[in-house]
């Protein structure tokens, strides 16, 4: 009886160890897939931008002291285009060849922050263009020192 | 005995190494915290007319005003005369407000908006109440 227990209790004991030793290693193995698969993957993203075309026009008619400077805002509502363009210049003592500063930026403080700018005469062509996000700009005006009276200009903003 | 203190032991390697990738999985978050920007806009106003200062909000929030002086641009001294301030957007060649009030001056916040970010104006005006120019000083903040 004795050696029949001692026979059983012998037999069973590495197959116990065995067992446990193999579920100890699936587990394992277990926790380091989850470790595998949560490693980073590569993914290329690829953002296309669409630039829309003006399809509003704003009038920006003003005066410009001597020396002085003056802007107008306006609100791009989706990512597109700007053209702006100083179709007029004129007034008492002003030629209408006369050149003038012409920008385009962001309202900051009670000025225009301009980002871009040209210096040009009235004319028909686009004299300033740029892509634009949505958000709030502004078209300044301003005398490059050339005037010698008040201007008085027309200035039009086609924007999306 | 020895298989059960074998068992233990096993457990408790393998309790302690997954533990060890939850730990790893539970990453800190970040907390991004945007100043407030403080501005003291001064100036003078007319018989009714108005003024306004443009300023950009980095990140949605709160924007804080108040109108802290109003004064003789001739004699530096204090005038009591409410005049309205508002908050809203550059358009054109003004300030469209979409809130206003009009106050007196005082050292505690008068107007309060919550903002996205963007491209703002603080507008000061006159109320109907002057009857000469007066110089001002409002006090605001913003994200």
């Amino acid at each position: 009886m004795t050696s029949d227990l001692t026979s059983k209790f012998d037999t069973r004991r590495p197959l116990k160890v065995t067992a446990l030793f193999i579920a100890a290693a699936l587990a394992v193995s277990a926790c380091h897939d989850k470790n595998t698969a949560t490693s980073p993957t590569s993914t290329t993203t690829t953002t296309t931008t669409t630039v829309a075309t003006p399809t509003t026009t704003e009038l920006f008619s003003g005066r410009v002291a001597v020396g002085g400077s003056t802007f107008y805002a306006f609100n791009v509502v989706e990512n597109g285009t700007v053209n702006v363009n100083l179709a007029a210049v004129g007034g008492a003592n002003v030629p209408s060849t006369v050149w003038l500063g012409l920008g385009i930026g962001t309202p900051s403080g009670e000025d225009c922050a301009t980002t871009s700018t040209t210096n040009t005469g009235a004319g028909t062509a686009i004299q300033l263009t740029g892509t634009y996000a949505p958000g709030t700009y502004c078209v300044r005006v301003w005398d490059i020192g050339n005037l010698l009276a008040v201007a008085a200009f027309n200035v039009t903003i086609a924007h999306p | 005995m020895t298989t059960r203190l074998l068992t233990i032991a096993l457990l408790a390697a393998l309790t302690v190494a997954c533990g060890d990738n939850k730990a790893s999985a539970t990453s800190p978050t970040s907390t991004t915290t945007t100043s407030a920007t403080t501005v003291i806009y001064t100036g003078t106003i007319d018989v009714g007319g108005s003024r306004f200062y443009s300023f950009t909000n980095v990140a949605a929030g709160t924007v804080t005003a108040f109108l802290a002086s109003v004064t003789s641009p001739d004699t530096k001294l204090p005038v009591d005369v409410p005049l309205q301030i508002g908050i809203g957007t550059p358009a054109g060649t003004d300030c469209v407000t979409t809130m206003t009030q009009i106050v007196s001056p005082a050292l505690v916040p008068q107007m309060s908006a919550s903002l996205a970010a963007g491209v703002f104006c603080l507008r000061v005006a006159d109320a109907g109440e002057l009857r000469a120019p007066v110089s001002f000083a409002v006090r605001f903040s913003h994200p």
